[in-house]
Formats: C-alpha cells, sequence, structure tokens
C-alpha cells in the first residue's frame, strides 16, 4: 500500500518533491522553448536567403510597349 | 576512435540522431520515475529516519547527477579545446544549465533533508562545500561564456574554466573519505556490494536512471537548440553582408 503520510516530517518531504517536480518543468519548458526558438528563428532567415536568391520574374510589359 | 562520437561529430547525423533519441529518452525518464516513484511511497518508513528517507530519492541521483553532468561538461570541453569541434563545445554549453540545476536541486533538496535529521539547513563540512564549488563552477562556466562577446575567446576561456573544475569532482566524491562529515561513506557504489536495504535500493535506482534518461533527452534538446543558435548567426551574417 502507497504511503503518502509523511508526519511529522511532511514539512520538509512534500516541499522536496514540489521543488524537484518545478526544477524538471523549468528545465523541459527552457529546453524546449529554447530549441524552438532557435529552429523558427532559422526557418525564417532560411525563407530570406531563399527569396534572396532567386532570381526575379521578368517585370510585366508597360503600357506603352503593349500592342 | 569511440564510433558513437565519432558518429555524433557530424552535425547532420546528429541532428537526425537527436531527432529521435530526445522524445525516446523523454518517455523512458517519465516510465522510470513513474515506477521509482511507485516504489519509493511504497517502501515502509526506515527506523531512524522515519518519512524523510523518501527524500534520497529524490536527493541521491540529483547529486550523482550533478557529478555526472559536469564529467560530461569537461569531457565536451576538452573536446572543443584540442580539437575545435563546433559540436563538443555546443554540448558542452547545453550541459552546463542542466548541471547548475541538478547541482541546486541536490543543495535544496540536501538542506530540507539535513534541517530534521542533523538540526540544521546547512553545515560547512566538506561535502556539501565541495558540492556547494561545483554549482559555483557551473555558474561560473555560464557567466564567462555570456560575459564575452568573441564566441571562440569565450568558448575557449569557459572550456579552460570546465577542466580547472573537474579536479573538483574528487573532492565532491572522497569529501567523506577524507574528512569527518555529517554525511555517510558510501554505501551504493562500493567495492563488496551496496549496503542500502533493497526496499530502498531499486527505487533509487531507478529514480537514479529516470534522472539520466530525463538528462539524456534535455541535452540533446539543448544541444539542437545550439545548433538551430549557431546557423541561424551564420544566416544573420550571411544577410547582413548581402
Amino acid at each position: 500500500m502507497l504511503d503518502f503520510d509523511a508526519s511529522p516530517y511532511g514539512a520538509y518531504v512534500w516541499p522536496a518533491f514540489a521543488i524537484t517536480a518545478l526544477v524538471f518543468v523549468g528545465m523541459i519548458v527552457s529546453a524546449l522553448s529554447h530549441a524552438r526558438h532557435w529552429r523558427a528563428r532559422t526557418e525564417a532567415l532560411r525563407q530570406i536567403a531563399l527569396l534572396a536568391e532567386a532570381p526575379r520574374p521578368p517585370a510585366p510589359p508597360s503600357e506603352a510597349s503593349a500592342p | 576512435m569511440i564510433p558513437v562520437p565519432a558518429f555524433l561529430f557530424n552535425p547532420e547525423r546528429f541532428m537526425a540522431f537527436s531527432r529521435w533519441a530526445a522524445p525516446m529518452f523523454g518517455g523512458l525518464a517519465v516510465l522510470l520515475a513513474l515506477a521509482g516513484l511507485y516504489l519509493g511511497f511504497l517502501a515502509p518508513e526506515d527506523y531512524q529516519q522515519g518519512d524523510t528517507v523518501r527524500i534520497m530519492f529524490i536527493h541521491v541521483p540529483a547529486a550523482w547527477m550533478s557529478m555526472f553532468v559536469y564529467s560530461c561538461l569537461g569531457v565536451a570541453s576538452f573536446l572543443s579545446l584540442v580539437f575545435r569541434h563546433a559540436l563538443a563545445d555546443a554540448a558542452a554549453q547545453a550541459a552546463a544549465p542542466l548541471g547548475a540545476a541538478f547541482t541546486g536541486l541536490a543543495l535544496i533538496t540536501g538542506s530540507l533533508w539535513g534541517r530534521p535529521m542533523w538540526g540544521a539547513w546547512w553545515v560547512w563540512d566538506a561535502r556539501m562545500t565541495s558540492v556547494l564549488v561545483l554549482f559555483l563552477f557551473y555558474v561560473a562556466y555560464m557567466a564567462l561564456r555570456a560575459a564575452l562577446d568573441d564566441e571562440t575567446k569565450a568558448a575557449r576561456a569557459a572550456a579552460i574554466l570546465a577542466l580547472v573544475g573537474l579536479l573538483n569532482l574528487p573532492i565532491v566524491k572522497f569529501s567523506v573519505d577524507w574528512w569527518n562529515s555529517l554525511h555517510q561513506g558510501a554505501s551504493v557504489f562500493r567495492f563488496d556490494g551496496p549496503t542500502v536495504a533493497d526496499v530502498f535500493l531499486y527505487p533509487l535506482i531507478l529514480m537514479a536512471l529516470a534522472y539520466m534518461s530525463a538528462f539524456g533527452s534535455l541535452w540533446l534538446l539543448r544541444i539542437r537548440g545550439e545548433v538551430w543558435r549557431r546557423r541561424a548567426d551564420v544566416l544573420a551574417q550571411r544577410a547582413a553582408r548581402a
């Protein structure tokens, strides 16, 4: 049977588990947000570079040169 | 050359490997932690320490990880310094915040365990002081990297600092043997076998494996983020030149 009754030491045991959970959540959120942020930034810069390197489409004929 | 690091030295291969390995280690960590916590709360109270013995399942793996992560940081720093390998440098940079978090966790949970058992939140005994020094090495590593604008110089200076900090690891490990300490001596990794009762040893080992898997997942994820950041820097510099 699981024993969740930590008395008389609950004031020490539960904060230790709570802080551990918080630290793990912090590590996970920080690692995920860091990776996602820089991946999105790289993709955006790559798109800009591709657009800059792409050959420009020919300009549409002006009205003066139209038959 | 060891095959796994050689394989992982190629950034493209590393990105392909870590894409599936990071979530796999993360899932494994969750399963191991659930099993470890289940057995941990199934275990009886310790006859001397009462329910505070359950803090062992989160404190001891954090303390082990604080040293293991620093070893990874040291090896990656050595490879970065000697071979100038960018991925090794990214690995070192990615390990530091995780190591600092594990070390901080070991100090805080240790303090919460020490207060009811020793009657003090903190004492300047050799083990606790050397772990505090370890934490300061992590913080100094991150601060040094952040302080220098030239990333190459920052990486080199931080790598040297990390290698100096390796000297602290045997002090942490053997502090309980070399000096009088409130901490007990080694009770798991011993030549004559563990002295911890099986009801406490099994959840402890499961939780240690869970911490290790979580670190594996988070480390890979942070290295991936670092690789993306460096690619973004290169693209931004190219765009600025164009």
